[in-house]
């Protein structure tokens, strides 16, 4: 009897060890990656297809973030609609078209849905903002020299994906890889984090690949400029305000 | 050998003692072979071509089996919508009328029957779409309406809690076809207020309400100015003597049509009318260039040779060696398919060979005053063994092709091999009776300029001399080439190898074009309605797929239809209403205004956001630009039609007039739209399968009901290399059973490059082995065998550097150059072993070597110029390079060898003999 009391001790010292070692290692990665405000300039390109360049569009995209669900971006390209502007505040969003001068509130929630379509494989729960410490619950799934490699499991049961994973550069905590997981495809998407860079004072991947696997198609973002925690117009999160 | 030597002697004696009998023969064989001749079809399906057991082939077959897939689409382009539809309704009626061609026809499909938008309008739309179709015919005065028309667009895509998104091509589609809609309902109210009395506002009221009610029933392009109308014949694509009987019946009508509408562009496609495109020019390309190298080679001819009939007589005995081929296949196979159509040309470019070296032989010892008889024993000794040996090994490499899985190679082999026997034997045999018979008796000195071919024994003087710049040369240039042929490619898109300037091409490239759709469908068969549903959505979904057709468009899932039922109910009880004599005030006028140039950004916006999902090359974009204007931001570009705008002004300018007519066209207006929508509502049960229109229940559903077709058209940007395999691929990991055009041509060029090399190592060993018994030294074989290996390297090098691709027909030059071109490698390699002078050898044999290649040439070469088919062409062009090689090579690298003494020396019992005599 006493051995076994010993024994369920040492278990639960050792999960306990073992769920801070993840979460310790998600709140470091948070850490790095966290801002209060950004600012950026972005290359987005949507290729249809894995097999050629057939069809690919391009997005020059200005974007101002702040907090965790609150963006505004515009457009810079394509011609067709340059000026375009998209407000999102948490699950509501705003466009501004300038080629009638009207503001719509365009699709009310769906987080699965691409960003305005724009996004490509990137859907607004992908962009979202919050903290990966927040979003998910998480475990250490395997652990070598350079990686750790870590499972989180969404909070919200909303959320579109089963399940994440994450390759993480032990040495800086650097987001190498997430694999997106969902219940109906399985290994649905990967992303790629390549190119860090020193910008703006902030440590970040230069650039981004997003591969649908089910659809086999995918999206490249290039960060062009980027700005952290610096001072942003308020007016660019207001409705009323934001498209003047 | 010896054996040979004896049968050539033996073949002399004969023919000079029975030459009439053998001509008399001739003739009754060429007779005979005309005869079977009219048995021979051509064939030009891909599914006849690969293998019975290929896995798709199957599928195909059995779905033509179970469905009719063929059909016969007839295109009206024009400016005037009302026009274009005027002649299709008029060539429908002429068609159903037509005796001739009526039979021929199960049913012919240009728009959805009235009876059965009637009764099924309304439920097949999705549920959501009923729930916003009950509020936006809540009201049916027209400014109400507009105005939940705009609100219906906002809540659906631009506005408040949007819930749609254009995302795939059937997307695509169907907003080009509301935006059509909105465009024709704009222009007919503008031409209502502008010309009021052209036609009575009851008439003008009706049109507007089915625009808004129903929509377009017509296959209409995204401008509105092409119309399909589908022709399903009564018989599969398989059945040739339907086929054949019906197209003149076809072309009659078609003439017909176009006479009475000669301010239209009408054309046809379809595949049953590709398959008779095809077939003429496959019928085209085993004719005319056949007859343009035989012109060739007649003028070389006269050029090369003093005596012009003996020329004369060397291409009659060619033809009837052709014409016997074409008896046999006639007895035999009974058919030509894209592959062996080519036949004649290359027998008359190989055949002409054997008559060469047999003319320019005996002319040449006629010449020297030998008589007739002694000329032609000493032709068949100095080179009658040649030929013979040369026409066995070309026609063992043809016949290897039999050994294919391909019935289409195994054919061509059969037929190319018994060509080759056929001209043999005629050259061999006939020939020589003909020159005994019908030669000159003298030799008279010609005034004719007649080629003086001594400079090849200069030339290969000069290249035994120089042997080694030569053979440095060769290999500096054979290892360029190495390099070079790396970059092969194979070209698997079967359209880039057909006809492109038949009827039947022209228009598939318009239809291409204006409904961004490629010619090449697919297609497979489900088991249950709901199998067909689950492949239709993935399907759908494909960024290479623009339509889907199968029986899920019209029957919806259990769930689905008794939630769209469910709202029918939901509309019936709280149906559609109007208020009689809606007056037009300034205030109203004035809201009319607003809510078109509501509908105006609507339009505008849903523009916008398809450049933001598809990109700006989006049909979308293009239609919006058209209709309203082009727009880049803030910026405008491109002036449109403007259609919103110009109505407005119309509404505007003559604010009483407009306000009078309004009013009268709403009193005709709103009764017209409820009058369509109330039977529409009325809708208590879920569609069966009775209830589709017969059309289009045959073409989806099988007889017996149990198989439901699934078919799938793709994007035109499969003309793209990657994005044709790429489709191949996706329907593959979608369903492995797909099958198509674009599945078959893949397979059938996978299989050829096999075949290919397949046949390429078997012709390869055949002749190695011919060539050690013939030669009976290693060393002999050995520089043939080096000879042949270098002349393909060079042949595949060239091939990228001219931009030339391989593809599913040129792949089979690779075995044929093997087989041919090793021909003039024996003749100087043996002659040379014979005489023990290269200058000798080059002037004797080399002249008949340099006549047979050209020849050869010409006839490949007519094949590359002439040929009405890319595939075709190509494989000319493929086969002209390959000879043209091993020519240059034959008469450069072979005398650098022979300086080299000790490896091509003279056979020792030709040597002792010279020595005791």
């Amino acid at each position: 009897m006493k051995k076994r009391k010993i024994l369920c001790a040492m278990l639960i010292c050792a999960s306990t060890l073992w769920a801070e070692t993840a979460l310790e290692i998600i709140r470091r990665v948070d850490e790095r990656q966290h801002s209060a405000t950004s600012e950026q300039k972005m290359l987005m390109r949507v290729y249809p297809s894995l097999a050629s360049d057939t069809g690919v569009r391009e997005f020059r995209i200005s974007s101002v973030s702040r907090s965790d669900d609150e963006s505004f971006m515009v457009f810079e390209e394509p011609r067709t609609i340059k000026g375009m502007k998209i407000l999102s505040r948490g699950d509501d969003r705003w466009v501004h078209f300038p080629s009638t001068g009207r503001v719509r509130k365009i699709v009310g929630e769906s987080k699965k849905q691409s960003v305005q379509g724009v996004g490509g494989d990137f859907s607004y729960e992908d962009l979202g903002g919050g903290t990966l410490e927040e979003d998910y619950r998480t475990r250490l799934l395997e652990e070598s020299e350079s990686f750790f490699i870590i499972e989180g499991i969404p909070v919200d049961s909303d959320s579109a994906y089963s399940r994440l994973v994450f390759e993480i550069e032990k040495e800086s905590y650097r987001t190498l890889k997430i694999q997106y997981h969902t219940e109906k495809e399985g290994h649905l998407k990967d992303l790629f984090f390549r190119d860090y860079t020193v910008m703006g004072g902030k440590e970040i991947a230069r650039s981004m690949e997003m591969i649908n696997r089910h659809r086999e198609r995918r999206t490249e973002v290039l960060i062009l400029e980027s700005r952290f925690d610096g001072p942003v117009d308020e007016k660019l999160f207001n409705p009323t305000r934001f498209y003047r | 050998m010896d054996i040979l030597k004896k049968t050539g002697r033996l073949l002399t004696v004969q023919i000079i003692r029975r030459k009439w009998w053998i001509i008399g023969v001739a003739v009754l064989l060429v007779l005979l072979s005309l005869f079977f001749s009219q048995r021979i079809i051509i064939r030009t399906q891909l599914k006849d071509l690969l293998p019975e057991s290929n896995r798709r082939v199957q599928s195909y077959t059995r779905i033509t089996e179970l469905f009719t897939t063929s059909s016969i689409i007839l295109s009206f382009e024009g400016d005037d919508r009302a026009e274009i539809i005027q002649a299709a309704r008029d060539t429908r009626e002429y068609i159903e009328n037509d005796p001739g061609i009526a039979a021929f026809i199960t049913a012919i499909q240009l728009e959805l029957p009235d009876d059965f938008i009637e009764h099924w309008g309304l439920y097949m739309q999705k549920s959501d779409d009923i729930r916003r179709s009950r509020s936006l015919f809540s009201r049916l005065n027209l400014l109400p309406f507009l105005r939940a028309l705009n609100d219906n667009f906002e809540s659906s895509y631009t506005g408040d809690s949007a819930e749609e998104e254009i995302l795939t091509n059937q997307d695509e589609g169907e907003m080009v076809g509301i935006m059509s809609n909105m465009e024709r309902a704009m222009l007919l109210l503008r031409d209502y207020l502008e010309n009021p009395d052209t036609a009575s506002s009851a008439k003008k009221a009706e049109e507007l309400a089915a625009i808004f009610a129903i929509g377009d029933t017509y296959s209409f392009d995204a401008e509105g100015s092409m119309l399909l109308m589908t022709l399903v014949p009564s018989f599969s694509i398989s059945d040739y003597d339907s086929l054949l009987s019906m197209m003149p019946e076809f072309r009659r009508v078609f003439h017909e049509i176009r006479r009475r509408h000669p301010g239209l562009r009408i054309g046809y496609t379809g595949d049953l009318t590709r398959e008779f495109d095809e077939q003429a020019a496959l019928s085209f390309d085993l004719l005319v260039p056949g007859l343009i190298a035989l012109l060739l080679i007649l003028i070389l001819f006269v050029f090369s040779f003093q005596q012009v009939r003996a020329v004369l007589l060397a291409l009659v005995s060619l033809l009837v060696g052709i014409i016997l081929d074409v008896g046999i296949i006639g007895v035999t196979l009974g058919e030509l398919n894209i592959l062996t159509t080519s036949f004649a040309v290359i027998l008359i470019g190989l055949g002409i060979d054997f008559a060469i070296h047999l003319v320019s032989n005996f002319t040449d010892f006629r010449s020297r005053g030998m008589p007739e008889e002694e000329a032609l024993a000493e032709t068949f000794r100095k080179a009658g063994v040649s030929v013979l040996i040369g026409g066995i090994t070309t026609a063992i490499a043809f016949f290897m092709l039999m050994f294919s899985d391909s019935r289409a190679i195994s054919q061509f082999g059969f037929i190319a091999g018994c060509g080759i026997l056929t001209c043999l034997a005629s050259t061999l045999i006939l020939l020589p009776a003909l020159l005994l018979a019908f030669g000159a008796r003298q030799q008279r000195a010609s005034r004719r300029y007649i080629i003086d071919y001594s400079f090849l024994g200069s030339l290969g003087r000069f290249c035994q001399k120089q042997r080694i710049p030569v053979l440095a040369a060769v290999v500096i240039i054979t290892a360029i080439c190495a390099f070079s042929a790396a970059g092969n490619r194979v070209e698997y898109n079967i359209e880039n190898l057909t006809v492109t300037d038949s009827p039947s091409s022209i228009t598939e490239d318009r239809i291409r074009e204006g409904f961004n759709l490629s010619p090449q469908a697919s297609m497979t068969t489900a088991a249950s309605i709901e199998e067909a549903r689950s492949l239709s959505e993935a399907l759908k979904q494909e960024f290479l797929v623009a339509r889907v057709a199968s029986v899920a468009d019209f029957i919806p899932s259990p769930v689905e239809s008794r939630q769209r039922l469910k709202e029918l109910s939901l509309f019936r009880n709280n149906p559609p209403s109007y208020q009689q004599e809606y007056r037009y005030d300034h205030a109203r006028l004035e809201d009319l205004v607003y809510e078109i140039q509501r509908l105006e950004w609507n339009m505008i916006e849903i523009g916008d956001l398809s450049v933001t999902n598809l990109g700006e090359e989006n049909l979308i974009l293009k239609k919006r630009n058209s209709m309203i204007r082009e727009i880049f931001g803030a910026e405008v570009g491109r002036p449109g039609r403007e259609v919103f705008q110009h109505l407005i002004e119309s509404l505007e300018s003559e604010q009483e007039n407009s306000m009078r007519l309004l009013e009268r066209l709403d009193a005709d207006f709103a009764p017209a739209m409820l009058n369509l929508i109330r039977p529409m509502m009325q809708t208590e049960r879920p569609m069966e399968i009775e209830d589709i229109p017969e059309s289009y229940r045959l073409e989806l559903i099988s007889p017996e009901g149990g198989h439901f077709l699934v078919s799938i058209q793709p994007t035109k940007a499969v003309a793209n290399e990657a994005e044709f395999m790429n489709f191949d691929r996706r329907m593959k990991e979608i369903n492995p059973a797909i099958t198509g055009t674009v599945q078959m041509a893949i397979d059938w060029t996978r299989e050829m490059v096999t075949e290919s090399r397949r046949a390429s190592v078997y012709v390869f060993t055949a002749i190695m082995v011919l060539l050690l018994l013939t030669f009976r030294r290693v060393v002999p074989a050995l520089i043939s065998a080096v000879f042949l290996i270098i002349s393909l390297i060079i042949m595949f090098g060239i091939f990228p550097l001219l931009g030339i691709r391989l593809n599913l027909m040129s792949v089979l030059a690779l075995p044929m150059i093997i087989g041919m071109g090793i021909d003039y490698a024996v003749h100087i390699i043996h002659r040379y072993m014979l005489e023990g002078d290269i200058g000798t050898s080059m002037t004797w044999s080399g002249k008949a070597v340099l006549l047979s290649g050209v020849t050869t040439g010409f006839g490949f070469g007519s094949l590359a110029l002439f040929g009405s088919m890319a595939a075709i062409s190509s494989f000319g062009g493929a086969l002209f390079i390959g000879v043209m090689v091993c020519l240059v090579l034959t008469i450069t690298l072979l005398p650098a060898v022979s300086g080299f003494p000790g490896l091509l020396r003279r056979r020792q019992s030709q040597h002792n003999q010279e020595l005791t005599t």
